[in-house]
């Protein structure tokens, strides 16, 4: 009998969550005959089930919604929106019940007959009253939910599948042993193939396994419709709710761990996020809200996206507000981004809640959600559009207990650390880390950025590391949350693996260093860290001046150091170039360079590029070319190999006189020359035929579409920087015009344009004064520069 | 009274841990050391696939470290969820108890007040009953 009930008591509650959205979701669409019938037969079950059982207060109240509702089915009963309130009201009640059942607890009995009245007064319509109020309330709102058909399907004791787990587990481990025995005992062929095909079972075995802990975010969707239509009422809004993706699984306990911030988020959306109808039509929005709620799987993360139309953040206001409260100061207000300036709703104690409601703007709220979100390995981002909506979406792993780990050594053993802390790792002999005493104290300066720096050894009180070996050890960068950031320096980084966490006993949990423990295949369990109780430890989230320094520093550093790339050239002189200004490194092949219009040049397409740096076209097959880009014009410049890259000093010892070289600096001892890539680009960078033309100011002969000025001028005006339109054409306007003393085509030169007029004999220059002779090469390309000065200029 | 109880040696002493209380003794070897944490928590052991957390009984009598010798005794109890091993001089056996649990007197030396529950009559002997679960919980009340 025990059994049965508690069966009861699981088949009711499962179903019970679910039937507050049908309700709702049939009221917004009375004609729904079959959600109606589904409604129907849960009351017809219990109350069937009751009978059974000898539960008379369960069966007088599925019996009286079971009335109502079968009036409602043969259309005797007009639905309304008081007729839904009751029946949902007799939906709490067996709620209460039936939890009062489980528990053992006595619960008044009173309170039945209530409900059950209201409901017939409903049904009756006698209560007018009743009705008025219904129309006061806001329409109820659109739901839209998508349904599955149910599968087969039997219930299982959680332990028994923990139990499952833990063989599979022990399978796994012992499996693993036996490939050890094997490796060392020789080889067996016939062994080795019975023993892979072991090994898939129980790979599958274990995939399958993990399945059985999944469960669709459907259990955490059903509610919402209901929890809308609530807040609906109670806040006097009108807002309708879109459920999709309900059919991805998640871990069960996730599902547990996911469901406050998710209700959470919710009440925010609706009681402040989202105007009133009458604000909203102000606004030229429809009067009705809106929110969706998105859930799908991407990679090993579930991603679920809450959106509204609401107002959004005024991230200024936040602000202000977090002054106020003293979660900043008001100094650092000009430092923060606008995401910064958003992420401060996860601050403790800030609510951007004008009123405070019984449903949300206490204060205690996001940063809850915030810290349970985090606590499960996820993240939360928001996306503002003031004024339009606001769209949060959390992303946490798809299961609890799988975590992706970094194992790192210390000492004689191993740790794990979760991933998801871990911003980049680091070689202690890097340039990018410099490691300085302070106060007692490490600081680590990562590219410009200050943060504690801390031995796992010292934090977990070990032995101090042998000072001899400190730049064999790795550091990792730890982002642990807001103003969490440290570096860790350990002995060595061993892997990168999937590991199976466990929780971790209460005895090893005081100290807050550790989250869980693991058993990796080697059999040898591990603990893994908790980057956030070592944070603590540390006692650096106080330090919230150390991150204001470092984008100060961040500017300093870029300005004495710039990246270089160090190379030998095709004579084996070690060179060193700005990384910046190499687009790429491309080997050529060595048919493609000529020595052609006086220097060495590279067929690229239909055009050359310039290639420097080669005396003569090379034996060898290929060329190493670094190819330099200004942005705009290519140029190649061989080179024999590349060495290193590394930050080089801004400061260097000056060449006596500008060339290809700017000066020298010091690599490891050796004098390497460093290229002046602006030298380089003023010398050769004008012949490439990158600079597209349309950018080129316009040169139009007038008058002249002949042999001379085609093949012989134009050469000239286009070595001048211009481009050369055809004359003759309609509407082609150029910059400047070139034309012939004795051509009589003046008539079609706008007036002011800048004109040179050229004479066929030197007679004809000293004439009109102006023109220039036409074989006057060097009068006539001053002409064009001077034109072309001026156009700058301008 | 025919309740069973496994009989060992802890820290010199002959004591009863009731039978129900223990899920199997074993060998424990290649201990993985906790660092920063209570001085009795000797470590992790892997047995089969789940992490029992070893705890140096005697240590947590005494207050010294006790010798762990390779292929140590541990009686493995659940508590709360979690398995803890703890290690002991040695096993005798499982009996039967010839009397009731009476109360203690009150004049227990040190840590043997926190671990005991009762005394018993097992085998002609009179034996503290040691619960398990009290090493793990009695450091969680004084940590609070």
């Amino acid at each position: 009998m025990d059994e049965l009930i508690q069966d009861f008591i699981d088949e009711t509650f499962e179903t019970l969550d679910a039937l507050g959205g049908e309700l709702v979701a049939w009221e917004a669409n009375p004609s729904d005959a079959e959600r109606l019938d589904n409604i129907f037969r849960f009351f017809h079950t219990v109350k069937g089930s009751c009978g059974f059982l000898n539960l008379p207060r369960f069966e007088r109240l599925s019996h009286s919604a079971e009335d109502a509702l079968s009036k409602l089915r043969d259309g005797s009963l007009e639905p309304s929106a008081d007729l839904v309130t009751a029946i949902l009201a007799i939906v709490d009640r067996i709620s209460k019940l039936t939890s009062a059942l489980s528990s053992g607890d006595a619960l008044p009995d009173g309170e039945d007959q209530e409900v059950i009245v209201r409901l017939v007064e409903a049904c009756s319509g006698t209560v007018s009253g009743a009705l008025e109020k219904a129309k006061a309330m806001p329409e109820p709102g659109q739901v839209t939910t998508d349904s599955h058909p149910q599968t087969r399907a039997i219930r299982i004791p959680l332990d028994l599948i923990d139990h499952l787990m833990n063989g599979v587990s022990d399978m796994v481990l012992a499996r693993n042993e036996v490939a050890r025995k094997m490796r060392d005992g020789g080889d067996n062929q016939a062994m080795n193939g019975a023993f892979e095909r072991l090994s898939t079972c129980i790979a599958d075995m274990r995939d399958m396994i993990g399945k059985t802990r999944m469960q669709r975010i459907e259990r955490v969707f059903s509610p919402l419709p209901r929890l809308v239509r609530d807040l609906n009422a109670e806040l006097g809004k009108s807002v309708t709710l879109s459920t999709n993706g309900s059919e991805v699984e998640m871990d069960r306990e996730m599902l547990e761990m996911i469901r406050d911030p998710l209700m959470h988020i919710i009440r925010n959306a609706i009681d402040h996020g989202i105007e009133s109808a009458d604000e909203r039509s102000e606004a030229g929005k429809s009067s009705e809200g809106h929110l969706s709620v998105n859930a799908r799987q991407s990679g090993n993360q579930i991603l679920i996206e809450i959106a509204d139309d609401g107002r959004g953040i005024d991230a200024d206001s936040l602000m202000t507000q977090a002054v106020a409260a003293k979660i900043i100061r008001g100094s650092e207000c000009a430092k923060l981004d606008e995401q910064a300036k958003l992420n401060l709703i996860f601050a403790p104690g800030l609510s951007t809640a004008r009123n405070v409601t019984s449903i949300s703007g206490r204060g205690v709220g996001m940063d809850v959600v915030h810290a349970n979100i985090k606590r499960i390995g996820g993240s939360i981002d928001i996306e503002n559009k003031p004024g339009h909506g606001l769209k949060i979406t959390l992303c946490v792993p798809l299961t609890l207990t799988i975590i992706s780990c970094l194992t790192v050594q210390c000492g004689d053993s191993m740790f794990a650390l979760p991933r998801s802390a871990v911003q980049e790792i680091l070689q202690a002999d890097n340039r990018q880390i410099k490691v300085e005493r302070l106060g007692g104290t490490d600081i680590a300066s990562i590219r410009g950025m200050k943060v504690p720096h801390v031995t796992l050894e010292e934090i977990l009180g070990l032995d101090e590391v042998d000072g001899g070996k400190a730049e064999n050890r790795t550091v990792i960068a730890i982002d642990a949350g807001p103003k969490q950031n440290y570096a860790l320096s350990v002995a060595s980084v061993l892997d990168h693996e999937e590991l199976v966490i466990r929780p971790c006993p209460p005895l090893l949990m005081e100290n807050g260093l550790y989250a869980g423990t693991s058993l990796p295949d080697n059999g040898r369990p591990m603990l893994l860290l908790d980057p956030g109780g070592m944070a603590a430890k540390l006692d650096i989230n106080t330090q919230a001046e150390l991150s204001i320094l470092q984008s100060d520093d961040t500017q300093n550093s870029a300005k004495d150091t710039i990246s270089v790339l160090l190379f030998k050239d095709m004579e084996k002189r070690a060179r060193v170039i700005n990384l910046g200004v190499i687009e790429r490194v491309e080997d050529i092949d060595a048919e493609r360079v000529a020595f052609s219009a006086g220097q060495m040049r590279v067929s690229c397409g239909d055009g050359t590029r310039p290639i420097f740096g080669l005396k003569q076209v090379p034996d060898s097959e290929n060329i190493k070319t670094l190819i330099l880009s200004d942005g705009d014009a290519a140029i190649y410049y061989a080179i024999d190999d590349i060495v290193d890259i590394f930050p080089m000093d801004t400061e260097f010892e000056k060449a006596a006189e500008p060339g290809l070289v700017a000066g020298v600096t010091m690599v490891g001892g050796q004098q390497a020359e460093v290229i002046d890539a602006y030298w380089i680009f003023a010398r050769h960078a004008s012949g490439s035929t990158v600079s597209s033309a349309a950018s080129r100011p316009r040169c139009r002969v007038v008058g002249g579409d002949d042999i001379w000025a085609r093949h012989i001028l134009a050469p000239l005006v286009e070595a001048a920087g211009y481009e050369l339109v055809a004359d003759g054409k309609e509407g082609s306007a150029a910059d400047i015009y070139i034309t012939m003393e004795d051509s009589n085509d003046t008539g079609v030169l706008p007036a002011g344009a800048p004109v040179i007029r050229l004479a066929s004999n030197r007679a004809g220059e000293t004439e009109t004064g102006d023109a220039i002779y036409r074989y006057d090469r060097e009068a006539l390309v001053e002409a064009l520069s001077k034109n072309l000065k001026q156009r700058k200029s301008a | 009274m025919n309740s069973l109880y496994l009989i060992a040696t802890m820290a010199g002493e002959d004591i009863a841990i009731a039978a129900d209380k223990v899920e199997s003794v074993v060998k424990v070897r290649d201990i993985v050391p906790v660092p920063s944490v209570n001085s009795y928590v000797r470590g992790l052991f892997a047995l089969r696939s789940r992490v029992l957390t070893v705890i140096d009984s005697s240590h947590f009598v005494t207050g010294k470290p006790g010798k762990v010798h390779d292929a140590h005794m541990a009686v493995v109890t659940q508590v709360a969820g979690h398995f803890y091993g703890l290690l002991v001089d040695s096993v005798q056996d499982v009996c039967t108890a010839e009397s009731t649990e009476s109360d203690l007197p009150a004049n227990l030396r040190g840590m043997w007040r926190e671990i005991g529950t009762a005394m018993l009559l097992v085998d002609g002997k009179t034996m503290l009953v040691v619960d398990p679960a009290r090493f793990v919980e009695a450091e969680f009340t004084k940590a609070a």
